[in-house]
C-alpha cells in the first residue's frame, strides 16, 4: 500500500530528457507507486480492474505525462475512459476516489511565453491542462498544485537537476 | 525363374514394381499396402515369375517388421507403455483367447482332429501387425483410439507368442533341450538390464564418439547395427526379434538420441515393410488357389468372419463408437505373418501334414490380401452410412444461426472456446472420437467425421450457419473443403487456417473471406518479446511489430496477385524484402533519434 500513485504516460520514455530522470527519482522513493502504462499496456488495452484497485488504494493519484498536442499522450485518456466508470468513480456508484488528492505532472516542448494569449499557442499551459482537473474534480478528488516544466526539451543540467530535486520535495510532502 | 538373379537385378525388379504399383494404387485410393501385395503377386512366381527365392526375401524382409517394432518402442517410453498395460493383457487377451477357442470349434466342426484345430487356430488367431499398423498410418491413424487398441492387441500377440513357440517342441516328439525356467527368465532379465544400462551409460558416449566423425553413414549403420544386435541378442534369450527390439525400443524411448535413431531407422523400415508386402503378395500360390478356390475362400471368410465379430464384440466392450468397432474388426481380422512362423513350425513339430501347412499359409496370406480391399470397402460404403447412424443414435439436431467449427483440435479449441465464453452457438466437427466424447460431456453438439465430406456438412446444418471456421489440419483438405463448401453454399462465409503464404492466396482464390497463417501470429508475440528483451520499451516493440505485420500482409497480397509465376514471385520477394528493411530501419531510426522529446 503506497499512499501515493504515479499514473506515467510516456510513450518514448528513453527519448525524454525530463521525464525520465523524473520517474526514476520517483520510483526510488519507498511511498510511491508508478504505473507506467506503455509498459503495463502495449497495446493499449489497459486491465480496468488491476487500475481501479490501485487508484482505490491510493491518497494521491498522480497524472504524469509530456504535453502532445496540447494534451496528454493517447494512453492518458484511454486510461480515464476505461477506468473511471460511473460504477467506480462517479455517479450512483463506489465513487471510490472522493477526496483523494490530485496532481498533474505535466511538461512541455514549447516556452512558457509561447504559452500565452500573445505567443503561438495561444493560452496559458494550464488552460489546456483544465480537462483532466475538471475530470478529478467531477470525481471527487482534490486538485492540488500542478508540477509544471516548460521548455522541458532544452533544458541546462543545473535546470534540469532543480526539476529533479523540487520534483522530489512535492512527492515527500505529498507522503505526509 | 532365373536361379542366377544378381542382387541388383533382383532390386531392380522390386523397386521397379513398387515404384509402379504403389502410387498408382494410392492414386486409385486403394493404398499402399494393397499396391504392394499385387506388385508382389504380379512379379511372383504365381504372377510374371520375374523373380525367384521367395522364402529367402520374406525372411529378409521380415527384419521390416522388427524395424517398426523397434520404432514404436521408441515412441513408447515405459510410462506410456505402462498406460496401455489394460489394452494389451485385457483386450490383447481376450482376443488371442476367444479367437483360439473360436477357431478351434470350427477346425472341429470342419472334421480336424483336435491337435490340427487347436494348432491352425493358434497360428491363424494371430494378426498381421505391418498390415494392421501401416494402414492405420497410412489413415493417420495411429494416435487415435483405434491405433492403440490395435497396437495393444499386436502387443499382446507378440508376446503370447513366445509360450506357444515354446511349448510346441516341448509337447512335440522331441521335447527340446532348451533350458527353460528359472533360467530362462533369469536370461531375460540379464538382458534387459544389459540394454538399460548400455542405454543410459554406453550408447551416449559412442553416439558422441561416432558424431565426432561427421560422417552420418556411420551413424546410420550404428543405428543399425545397435537394432540387429539387440534383436538377435534378445532371440538368443528366447524372445522373438520383433518383441525385443520393441522392448530395446521403449528402453531407449528417453535417451537422448532416440530422435536421431528415429530418422535413422525410418527409411530402412519403410522400404523393407515394402518389401515385405511385396514378398506376402510374391508368396501367394495362385496354383493352390486355382485347385479349390471355394474351400480357400470359404475358409478365409469364415476365418475373418469369427476374428471380426470377436473383435467387434471386444470393441464394443472397450467403449468404441460403432465405426471403430468395425474399424478395429477390419485390422485385425487377417492371419498375420506369425502365421508362417507357427505352421511351419508346427508341420516340422509333425502335428500337421505338409499339404495342410500350404493350405494354411496360403488362407494367411489371402486374408492378408482382403485386409486393405475391406478397409477401402468400409471407408467407402459402411461408414458414410454409419456416420448418420451416429449422429440420429445421439439425436443432434442441427443448430441454426450458429457457427460451426471443423477441425476441433488445438488450433478449433481456442476459437470454439471464445465462441462459447459469449454463448454464441457451436457446431464442432471432428473426427477424432476422443475429442468427440469429451466435447459431448461438455454440452457441445459435436459431429463425428471428415469435415470435408459435403453430406457431413449439410447434417450439422451448414445451410444454417452464420459462418464456416475451417481450422483442420491437413492444409490440402482444408482447401478442398473450402471449395466445395464456396460452391454449393456461397453465402456462408468461410474463415480459414492457414499453414503459409502460399496457402492464403489459393484459399482467398477458393472463395474464403479471409485466412491467417496459424503460426504468424505467435511468432511475431515472440519477436515482440524479443524486441523488449532487446531493450526496446514494450509500446514501442508493440508499434515496431505491428508495423512488421502491417507491411508482411500488405506484401501477401499483392504476392497472391502475382500467381503462380515463380520467377515474378522471386523478384518480387526479393525487392519486398530490401523495401521492408528500408522501412522498418528508417523508421527505427526515427524513433531512436536522441531525443528533443520532453
Amino acid at each position: 500500500m503506497k499512499p501515493v500513485v504515479i499514473i506515467f504516460a510516456h510513450p518514448s520514455p528513453k527519448r525524454s530528457k525530463l521525464n525520465l530522470p523524473l520517474i526514476d527519482a520517483a520510483k526510488s522513493l519507498d511511498h510511491v507507486a508508478v504505473r507506467d502504462l506503455y509498459e503495463l499496456y502495449p497495446n493499449l488495452h489497459i486491465d480496468t480492474q488491476m487500475e481501479q484497485d490501485a487508484a482505490r488504494q491510493a491518497e494521491t493519484i498522480v497524472f504524469q505525462f509530456p504535453i502532445h498536442w496540447f494534451s496528454a499522450p493517447a494512453i492518458l485518456k484511454e486510461w480515464q475512459d476505461s477506468v473511471l466508470t460511473s460504477s467506480f468513480a462517479y455517479g450512483n456508484g463506489e465513487r471510490a476516489l472522493v477526496d483523494k488528492r490530485f496532481m498533474l505532472v505535466a511538461s512541455s516542448g514549447g516556452s512558457a511565453s509561447s504559452y500565452s494569449q500573445k505567443g503561438r499557442h495561444g493560452a496559458s499551459l494550464a488552460s489546456y491542462l483544465a480537462p483532466f482537473e475538471q475530470t478529478a474534480r467531477f470525481c471527487g478528488m482534490k486538485p492540488q498544485e500542478n508540477f509544471i516544466v516548460q521548455n522541458a526539451g532544452d533544458l541546462a543540467q543545473y535546470e534540469l537537476e532543480q526539476n529533479i530535486q523540487a520534483y522530489k520535495n512535492r512527492l515527500m510532502f505529498l507522503g505526509k | 525363374m532365373e536361379a542366377d538373379q544378381t542382387f541388383l537385378e533382383g532390386a531392380l525388379i522390386y523397386l521397379a514394381a513398387a515404384v509402379v504399383a504403389v502410387p498408382l494404387f494410392k492414386r486409385l485410393g486403394l493404398g499402399a499396402v494393397l499396391g504392394y501385395l499385387v506388385a508382389g503377386m504380379a512379379i511372383g512366381p504365381s504372377g510374371l515369375g520375374l523373380i525367384g527365392g521367395v522364402d529367402a526375401t520374406l525372411q529378409f524382409s521380415e527384419f521390416g517388421v522388427v524395424l517398426l517394432m523397434f520404432l514404436i518402442g521408441l515412441e513408447l517410453n515405459p510410462a506410456k507403455l505402462w498406460q496401455l498395460r489394460k489394452p494389451i493383457f485385457g483386450l490383447g487377451s481376450a482376443q488371442v483367447l476367444f479367437s483360439v477357442l473360436a477357431l478351434t470349434a470350427a477346425g472341429l466342426f470342419l472334421g480336424l482332429s483336435f491337435v490340427v484345430a487347436i494348432a491352425a487356430a493358434t497360428a491363424l488367431a494371430m494378426s498381421s501387425t505391418p498390415i494392421a499398423l501401416q494402414s492405420l498410418e497410412e489413415k493417420g491413424l495411429a494416435g487415435s483410439t483405434v491405433g492403440k487398441l490395435s497396437f495393444s492387441t499386436l502387443l499382446f500377440q507378440d508376446i503370447a507368442v513366445i509360450p506357444v513357440l515354446a511349448l510346441v517342441p516341448l509337447i512335440g516328439m522331441e521335447a527340446s533341450s532348451d533350458a527353460g525356467g528359472l533360467l530362462g527368465a533369469f536370461r531375460i532379465l540379464a538382458v534387459l538390464v544389459l540394454i538399460v544400462a548400455g542405454g543410459r551409460y554406453l550408447l551416449r558416449p559412442v553416439f558422441r564418439f561416432i558424431a565426432a566423425t561427421r560422417l552420418r553413414e556411420v551413424f546410420t549403420a550404428f543405428s543399425l547395427l545397435l537394432v540387429i544386435g539387440t534383436g538377435l541378442l534378445m532371440q538368443q534369450v528366447g524372445i522373438s526379434m520383433a518383441l525385443g527390439t520393441f522392448l530395446a525400443g521403449v528402453l531407449l524411448a528417453e535417451s537422448e538420441y532416440r530422435h536421431e535413431l528415429e530418422l535413422n531407422i525410418e527409411p530402412f523400415k519403410g522400404l523393407l515393410l515394402g518389401l515385405f508386402f511385396i514378398a506376402v503378395g510374391m508368396s501367394v500360390d495362385l496354383s493352390l488357389l486355382l485347385e479349390k478356390p471355394l474351400q480357400i475362400f470359404g475358409v478365409i471368410v469364415g476365418l475373418l468372419l469369427i476374428k471380426g465379430v470377436i473383435l467387434y464384440g471386444l470393441g464394443t466392450f472397450a467403449g468404441l463408437l460403432r465405426q471403430d468397432r468395425m474399424l478395429l474388426a477390419i485390422l485385425l481380422a487377417q492371419g498375420g505373418e506369425f502365421a508362417f512362423v507357427l505352421i511351419s513350425l508346427v508341420q516340422t513339430e509333425g502335428f500337421i501334414s505338409g499339404e495342410f501347412a500350404a493350405f494354411l499359409v496360403v488362407v494367411a496370406t489371402f486374408s492378408m490380401l482382403f485386409t486393405p480391399v475391406l478397409l477401402l470397402l468400409n471407408e467407402r460404403f459402411l461408414q458414410p452410412m454409419a456416420g448418420s447412424a451416429e449422429e440420429r443414435e445421439t439425436d443432434i439436431v442441427a443448430n441454426e444461426n450458429h457457427v460451426i467449427v471443423a477441425g476441433y483440435g488445438r488450433f478449433g479449441q481456442i476459437i470454439g472456446r471464445l465462441m462459447t465464453s459469449l454463448r454464441i452457438p457451436v457446431t464442432v466437427i471432428d473426427h477424432d472420437p476422443n475429442h468427440i466424447e469429451m466435447l459431448r460431456k461438455f454440452g457441445f453438439k459435436v459431429f463425428y467425421g471428415d469435415a470435408s465430406r459435403l453430406d457431413l456438412l449439410e447434417a450439422a446444418g451448414v445451410a444454417k450457419a452464420k459462418l464456416l471456421i475451417l481450422a483442420i489440419d491437413d492444409a490440402q483438405t482444408l482447401l478442398e473443403t473450402a471449395e466445395m463448401v464456396a460452391r454449393h453454399y456461397p453465402d456462408v462465409p468461410i474463415l480459414a487456417r492457414a499453414k503459409n503464404r502460399g496457402d492464403i492466396g489459393r484459399l482467398l482464390e477458393a472463395g474464403v473471406k479471409d485466412a491467417r497463417r496459424e503460426l504468424f501470429s505467435a511468432s511475431l508475440e515472440i519477436g515482440e518479446l524479443a524486441l523488449v528483451e532487446l531493450g526496446y520499451s514494450a509500446h514501442q516493440a508493440f508499434k515496431t511489430v505491428q508495423k512488421f505485420r502491417g507491411y508482411d500482409e500488405k506484401a501477401l497480397v499483392a504476392v497472391a496477385s502475382l500467381g503462380d509465376d515463380e520467377k515474378l514471385l522471386i523478384d518480387y520477394a526479393a525487392r519486398a524484402r530490401q523495401q521492408l528493411e528500408e522501412l522498418m530501419s528508417a523508421d527505427q531510426e526515427e524513433l531512436s533519434k536522441p531525443g528533443k522529446d520532453w
